[in-house]
């Protein structure tokens, strides 16, 4: 990745390279800045290449020093190189990498240097960039850490159904929205079980706050789904968002035929102001952006 | 995401607060890291770089960026504290990077240190993982601002040039399998 180069001289193209370093340092002034970029320029080597590799180089340093400065045993090293972030800051990181999904094409232009490895050789592409292209999905996919277990009995798990009156307590202006079915076979032997006129109160409702950016849904008759073949997976629509991308929910599945599940909502985005919440059925581990073919609840916010 | 998240954010969060003032800088630096990460991710080749050097380039960048900023603002120098000047112990590296697996170009990187001169290894260390100018390296080491210069740009130029051999002849040896695999099929 040397710079050689015959439109320069053996002095040019040390001076060059020297430049290269102090660039990499941020120790250019604005006059060696201007010398470096004619340099460059007389260059007919890839010079955001060149400047790549000593960055790469400074990098490399960076880590061994870092890695040097752990605490000794091996353990513990670990253990310090995984230190958490602060609070909140992880989750700040997924909802950036959601505002990027509308534009989230990889620019596949131009890689540092000169080999040709395949895309499926790539960790990084498997990695990070799977992520960038996926990332709400991604998101989906830890939230649904929260949401995955089967949504259970009120009996067997009281403690969200008092976790959900409190928190209609603590926020007077929490919205509470029956559910009303949609044209589907998840709801539809629920729908053939009940009164006519009933259904508001037996399919359940959501309950959400606003200000605390957190909710219950009460499921009543979805059918139980086979988390292998499909998920349930709630979405938020927000006035203040592009109707096409509403805000997800999360995933999540009903274990039991008959009976009341109440699973609680924690979205990693905020929502601004709801307007519509709607279970879709989607494959397991959700979707980015949902087909909406198949949507057997849904709780629309009464305009105020 | 949150693989991502959790293989390099304590890194990412390490370099933040060593480089920058306060936690709300580190914080928003971070935040810039991982978009700019994603941005840069198509850029990425396996063959020239480890992929925890890619993202630790990525984040020198933006910490660079944020440091300027900074200095263009108040005029004042960095306030992290230096970090503790040591000889890099091969050993103590190893024991660091083990459960990280992919720190193959940091580990090159540790064994160059160590066949240089613990002055230059010094004056590496103050440039490249505190960040300071080569001036005020100059003063904190009493070198002449020549003698950091030459250390530091010779330094950087021979491991350059050991993983620029390293990352030709991994696309050289993943040529001839590809050569061979094409041959075999």
């Amino acid at each position: 990745m040397s710079v050689h180069n015959n439109l320069l001289t053996n002095s040019d193209q040390s001076r060059l390279e020297d430049l290269l370093c102090d660039n990499t340092l941020a120790q250019l002034s604005s006059e060696e800045q201007n010398e470096l970029n004619v340099l460059l320029g007389r260059a007919t080597t890839d010079g955001e290449a060149e400047m790549a590799s000593w960055e790469l180089a400074a990098a490399a340093f960076e880590l061994a020093f870092e890695a040097s400065s752990l605490p000794a045993g091996r353990d513990h090293a670990a253990k310090a190189m995984q230190k958490s972030l602060p609070e909140g800051l992880a989750s700040r990181i997924v909802a950036d990498s959601a505002s990027y999904r509308a534009d989230h094409r990889l620019d596949h232009s131009k890689a540092y240097g000169q080999s040709k490895r395949t895309p499926s050789d790539s960790r990084l592409a498997s990695v990070v960039g799977w992520c960038m292209a996926a990332g709400l999905l991604l998101a989906l996919v830890w939230q649904s850490g929260s949401l995955s277990p089967p949504g259970v009995p009120v009996s067997a798990e009281a403690k969200v159904t008092v976790l959900r009156q409190e928190l209609l307590k603590a926020d007077a202006q929490a919205l509470q929205i029956p559910w009303t079915a949609g044209k589907d076979a998840a709801i539809a032997f629920a729908l053939e079980n009940m009164n006519e006129g009933s259904a508001a109160d037996t399919l359940g409702d959501i309950v959400w706050s606003q200000r605390q950016q957190k909710g219950f849904m009460r499921i009543c008759g979805l059918a139980v789904n086979d988390p292998q073949r499909e998920q349930y997976q709630l979405w938020i629509f927000d006035e203040q968002r592009d109707e096409k991308y509403p805000v997800d929910g999360g995933v999540f599945n009903v274990a039991i035929a008959s009976g009341e599940v109440v699973i609680p909502i924690t979205p990693q985005l905020g929502v601004g102001r709801p307007t519509l919440f709607a279970i879709t059925v989607e494959k397991p581990g959700g979707v980015v952006v949902s087909s909406r073919e198949r949507l057997p609840l849904l709780a629309a916010v009464p305009k105020s | 995401m949150p693989e991502c998240v959790s293989k390099y954010g304590g890194l990412i969060w390490s370099l933040a607060k060593r480089r920058l003032r306060s936690q709300q800088d580190a914080e928003d630096a971070v935040q810039e890291i991982f978009i700019d990460i994603w941005r840069s991710a198509g850029r990425f080749d396996p063959l020239v770089a480890d992929e925890v050097t890619f993202v630790a380039m990525i984040a020198r960048r933006r910490l660079i960026d944020r440091m300027r900023r900074q200095k263009n603002q108040s005029n004042t120098c960095s306030l992290h504290e230096l970090s503790v000047v040591e000889a890099v112990s091969v050993q103590r590296f190893s024991e660091g990077v083990v459960a990280l697996e992919l720190w193959d170009e940091a580990r090159v990187a540790a064994e160059h240190l160590q066949e240089l001169h613990p002055e230059e290894q010094r004056v590496l260390r103050l440039s490249v993982y505190d960040g300071l100018s080569h001036a005020a390296i100059a003063e904190q080491t009493l070198l002449p601002l020549g003698t950091v210069k030459s250390h530091i740009r010779r330094g950087l130029h021979s491991l350059r040039q050991k993983l620029s051999r390293r990352s030709s002849v991994a696309t050289r040896d993943s040529s001839i399998r590809s050569n061979a695999k094409t041959g075999a099929s």
